[in-house]
């Protein structure tokens, strides 16, 4: 299209001659658009910097320890024990440099690997992901699946695990109370009557979850069941916000769900968790977990948050979740109510 | 080029005939027990019948003004519509807003609606917007689009016509006519975490692009120059395309890591597997297959006789480039930078997976809650920031071809 426009396309010499001529003219631009290229390019990198090192600074009150890098997965449950952290971080004079809401699960653990962040949000059951070739079994146990991870982690990544909460935020299957009552399932047992009587069923759940030996495939042993590969909605996100959503509004006819332990959807909608008497799944307790440069430059930080996190039950977890993902209040107002509750803040 | 301009009148009668028809059947607005689960479908016209009858009435407007022709006394050919036709479209788009916002304060806060089901909004209630709105301002950007192609002539009334509907919105959101809707809502909940974030995406995106294009234009002119080499310059820069973005952040997490351990300066700059540093260097990577490619389409289509004629002259070969080829080509390279640009702006979402910031922490913080409004709160920024940045680019454009451009 622009073509047409160059004067003597072809063979008139005179007009080219005069093309030239005003481009020489006017060549100063295109060295000046070239040179104004390349300094916005400097420009833009000292500022994309600047921006991210302000970020990083705004934490910063007076002369304190630290600085601590404090992370965590993007989810309501991450937003507000991140707070936590970083408020007793602060409220005990630290510089604080606040990453939660940082990233998926596995780029956390990379970024705390790598010496990126410091401290972050990890659950106990999660040491099967990161050391394998153990005995599944010990990771169904809260205390012998804490202390094998703790010592892992120690040993092989220099990680410091704290002290864990009470709440167990494992994987369970949640159905309708109005589905329960109508179908006469209590438990994890009456669900598998439920299932070989050849009622309807739909599962919604992970599909790591699914495929776990610790997880649908381990109920399914347990118990006595299976479900077909049409009775499940598999996603590849571990997610259950969308799960719990498609479960509430009965989308697909789907009527059971997998639930976290500390789902904030346990407080707000009227569900029903399937107990499990034979504890399937592992224990996942939410741990604070410490790089180990820092916990021996400040050894006070591994008693730091273990008042805050005894007094993290079930039923506390969900309430504050719930306040987060249905009401939408910030995370961060949460974590100091409870805090200020507890009497852990000064400030 | 748009279609002839009966074509595009009719399809702008249309399209504003079609605005009834959209309050009537889809609802407006969407009643939620809380900002997850979906709500009770609301009609425009059951919560406010005049509101419903005003936006039918500039509905009939919008259609007459595509209708109006102007004649110019003595001359038989027509020419433009009235300079009215600017104004309809965006007037109603702002309307629209009011009529949301407060229909949706009116089910908050109003004692008793009873078509609309009355009060029991609780504490955590939300009024979102629904399939009616944003089908009902789809079809006012449409007129819009169509009239003001018609005000080529008129860029005075055309920008004015433009920045009503901002400028509208503004006033609307200052006088607090839509803080009862839940998009606002999430607004206020993160007001310092949206605009911190809204800076780190223009910056990541700018500042992809703008790398991109030192990188790129330098590459393009090589592969011009050596054509041997351009197919080993472009195979490496398909395949950086070819790579998906979430896995190519996923593969940099261990150099970069590894970087600031050897480097620790770098680590200060906040240099790392995670962060800004690698989602600029995919954006960047991405921006370079626009860049250089349009780079070297640019040059290639010069016609050989200019350059020639060029060093006939005695000009060298730098001078050849600067003075001749890359003025002549630079119409392409910058709508390849252009391209890029756009791109980068949505791409950029993906810093949020590995702490980079941006929108994307915004949009899938909302899709970790199941909250389609943050989502929303997050992509309506990228999307109009992406079509900003497009018009911008082609005003430079202009501007930049006006003055140093082709021998006119």
């Amino acid at each position: 299209m622009w073509r047409k426009n160059i004067p003597g396309n072809g063979f008139d010499r005179r007009g080219v001659k005069l093309y030239i001529e005003t481009m020489k003219k006017k060549r100063s631009v295109s060295t000046g658009l070239l040179a104004a290229v390349a300094l916005s390019a400097a420009l833009t990198v000292l500022t994309t910097v600047g921006c991210s090192r302000k970020g990083e600074a705004a934490g910063e009150t007076g002369p304190a320890k630290g600085p601590v890098t404090v992370a965590s997965m993007i989810d309501s449950e991450g937003a507000i024990l991140g707070k936590m952290l970083a408020l007793l971080l602060k409220n005990a004079g630290f510089q604080v440099i606040d990453r939660t809401e940082f990233g998926t699960p596995d780029i956390l653990r990379a970024a705390l690997e790598a010496g990126e962040v410091d401290l972050v949000i990890d659950y106990t059951g999660s040491g099967q992901y990161y050391h394998g070739g153990f005995d599944p079994a010990i990771w169904s146990d809260p205390q012998g699946g804490y202390e094998m991870t703790r010592r892992l982690d120690r040993e092989r990544k220099d990680l410091f695990w704290l002290s864990p909460a009470e709440a167990n935020n494992t994987e369970m299957l949640a159905v309708k109370r109005d589905f329960a009552d109508a179908a006469g399932v209590r438990d994890m047992g009456s669900f598998a009557d439920y299932v070989n009587g050849g009622g309807r069923v739909k599962l919604i759940c992970a599909q790591t979850f699914a495929d776990n030996s610790l997880g649908l495939r381990g109920f399914e042993k347990a118990y006595g069941f299976t479900l077909r590969k049409d009775q499940l909605v598999l996603l590849s996100s571990g997610n259950t916000a969308e799960m719990l959503k498609a479960l509430a509004e009965g989308t697909d006819g789907i009527n059971v769900s997998l639930v976290y332990g500390t789902d904030g959807a346990l407080d707000k909608l009227d569900l029903l968790v399937l107990a499990d008497p034979k504890n399937v799944p592992p224990v996942y307790l939410p741990t604070p977990v410490l790089r180990g440069e820092l916990a021996r430059r400040y050894p006070e930080l591994e008693d730091l948050f273990t008042p805050a996190f005894r007094g993290l039950s079930l039923e506390v977890l969900q309430k504050m979740n719930a306040q987060v993902a249905f009401d939408g209040r910030p995370a961060e107002a949460v974590a100091r109510d409870y805090l200020t509750r507890k009497g852990l803040l000064d400030r | 080029m748009t279609g002839s301009r009966p074509v595009r009148r009719w399809a702008a009668i249309g399209a504003a005939a079609l605005l009834p028809a959209v309050f009537l059947f889809l609802p407006f607005l969407e009643v939620r027990p809380n900002r997850v689960l979906a709500g009770r479908a609301v009609f425009l016209f059951s919560v406010s019948p005049s509101f419903f009858v005003l936006l039918c009435g500039v509905a009939l407007l919008m259609a007459g003004s595509a209708l109006s022709e102007n004649r110019i006394p003595g001359d038989k050919r027509k020419v433009a519509g009235p300079s009215l036709r600017a104004f309809p479209a965006p007037a109603a788009a702002v309307l629209l807003a009011a009529a949301a916002g407060w229909a949706g304060s009116a089910l908050v806060r109003g004692p008793g609606l009873p078509a609309a089901g009355g009060p029991g909004l609780g504490p955590a209630g939300r009024v979102s917007l629904g399939a009616g709105f944003w089908a009902a301002l789809f079809v006012m950007y449409c007129h819009g689009y169509l009239s003001f192609l018609d005000l080529k002539e008129r860029p005075l009334l055309r920008s004015l016509g433009f920045w009503l509907a901002p400028g509208g919105l503004v006033l609307l959101f200052g006088l607090g006519v839509l803080d009862d809707l839940s998009l606002v809502q999430e607004f206020f909940i993160r007001r310092v975490a949206f605009f911190r974030e809204l800076r780190r995406h223009g910056a990541l995106a700018l500042g992809a692009t703008i790398l991109g294009t030192a990188l790129g234009v330098p590459l393009g002119v090589l592969s011009h120059r050596r054509p041997r080499d351009e197919k080993i310059l472009f195979f490496g820069i398909n395949l950086a395309q070819t790579v998906p973005t979430l896995s190519l952040l996923g593969l940099l997490i261990l150099p970069l890591a590894l970087l600031r351990q050897k480097l620790p300066a770098l680590a200060g700059l906040g240099v790392g597997g995670t962060g800004w540093a690698p989602a600029l260097i995919v954006l960047c990577l991405y921006a370079l297959l626009p860049v250089a490619g349009n780079t070297l389409a640019g040059l290639r289509a010069l016609d050989p006789a200019v350059v020639e004629a060029a060093r006939g002259m005695g000009m060298g070969r730098s001078r050849v480039f600067f003075a001749v080829e890359l003025p002549l080509a630079l119409p392409v390279v910058l709508s390849g930078i252009r391209t890029a640009l756009t791109q980068s702006m949505g791409n950029a979402i993906l810093a949020g997976l590995i702490g980079g910031g941006g929108m994307g922490a915004i949009i899938f913080l909302g899709l970790a809650q199941a909250a389609s409004d943050l989502v929303l709160l997050g992509a309506l920024p990228v999307a109009i920031s992406a079509l900003l940045a497009d018009r911008l680019m082609h005003r430079l454009e202009d501007l930049l071809l006006r003055r140093g451009g082709r021998g006119r």
